[in-house]
């Protein structure tokens, strides 16, 4: 339990205006709509619990709190889902979403590729595509060296860039036309 | 496709895309709920039956309804240590009669088998509604746990609490004397079976 200040109190607030946007959403990228608010909730409760821990960028340091948060809450989750006979449907998170009327030709190939790369793979480039990381603040989300980050973020570019020709490539059928 | 390509086009496929902002009031919550929390207080508004129950199932007559139960006490630590929820129990406040009192169904059960992965209860005693005589839940298993041994152990007894078909993960737990005490006050005419 952290002590109460006017002064804390208003710091914190600043860093909630500043980031809890972000960090919200972050969370509805990764999970459900009604866990990410919880996850959220539990999220802020950390910083202030541990407001003298936060660095001086504080966001990596944030998107490592919510994951940790999430990952409990998930944890919680897959027990719920093992145990439970009758459940609400919850609705999935979207890996992607789609853009609409206006949507990019390829978007719905880079959906599918997205889909097949592995969690790893998948997670870096949504730190930098969505979070708009550089792989500095990915190394730190991730617990890796940024030599680390810079090589997974550019082998996950290319496996996606794979994935999508792929997806393109037209199949062949056994034994030919006739 | 170049990097800046590739950016744009996951961009366009963001699911956390047209999110509203957090609006002032929310802001002033979120600040109000940290106060409380420095003050000895339990956090946003209400946040404990939500976050920290769980579905349960048709716990009644029909006795082989599933349920869940996360012992709290038990619980996994996180994988990731830090940063994160500092507690064993996450954001679990220790269980109180009034917290009892938010629950419709309350009862000690013994686990009298554990058979692979299914477990059964037999309910020994109820504090508060008619939660049936017998119920097979599936074994808790504890990742933290290294040598994989479920939560639930044959013989032992349980105390657990609901509300609306959710069981409290943070008034549920093995039935220790304290506990126990707490239940008896929050529901003072237990029947035996």
């Amino acid at each position: 339990m952290q002590p109460f200040s006017p002064d804390r109190s208003r710091a914190y607030e600043s860093l909630v205006r500043a980031h809890g946007d972000a960090v919200l959403r972050f969370l509805r990228r990764r999970t459900e709509p009604q866990t990410a608010e919880d996850v959220f909730s539990e999220t802020m409760l950390v910083l202030w619990r541990r407001f003298d821990d936060v660095p001086d960028e504080p966001l990596p340091w944030l998107y490592v709190t919510a994951r940790n948060c999430l990952r409990t809450a998930e944890r919680s989750t897959r027990r719920q889902w093992r145990v439970v006979e009758k459940i609400t449907t919850i609705d999935p998170p979207a890996d992607a979403v789609d853009a609409g009327p206006e949507e990019d030709p390829r978007a719905d190939c880079l959906r599918n590729a997205l889909a097949r790369l592995s969690t790893t793979d998948a997670e870096v480039l949504r730190l930098w595509a969505w979070e708009e990381l550089a792989p500095p603040e990915i190394a730190t989300v991730l617990d890796i060296s940024v030599n680390a980050a810079t090589i997974r973020l550019h082998r996950a570019k290319k496996k996606l860039r794979q994935e999508m020709d792929r997806s393109h490539r037209p199949t062949t059928t056994k034994g030919g036309d006739r | 496709m170049n990097d800046d390509d590739l950016r744009a086009l996951l961009r366009d496929a963001d699911p956390g895309r047209g999110q509203q902002p957090l609006d002032d009031a929310r802001i002033r919550r979120i600040v109000a709920a940290a106060e409380r929390d420095g003050l000895g207080g339990t956090g946003e508004p209400a946040p404990r039956r939500r976050r920290r129950l769980f579905a349960g199932a048709s716990i009644g007559a029909a006795a082989t309804a599933a349920a869940g139960l996360l012992i709290a006490g038990l619980v996994a630590t996180p994988a990731v240590q830090a940063p994160g929820p500092s507690e064993t129990s996450a954001s679990c406040a220790p269980t109180s009669v009034e917290s009892l009192r938010d629950s419709d169904t309350a009862y000690e059960a013994t686990a009298i088998t554990v058979v692979g992965d299914d477990v059964t209860l037999e309910v020994t005693r109820v504090f508060a509604g008619s939660p049936g005589r017998t119920l097979t839940v599936p074994q808790q298993h504890d990742p933290a746990n290294p040598d994989g041994a479920g939560l639930f152990v044959a013989g032992e007894s349980y105390l657990i609490a609901s509300a609306d078909e959710y069981i409290s993960d943070c008034d549920s737990g093995p039935a220790t004397d304290a506990l126990r005490q707490i239940y008896a006050r929050a529901f003072p005419s237990p029947t035996t079976r």
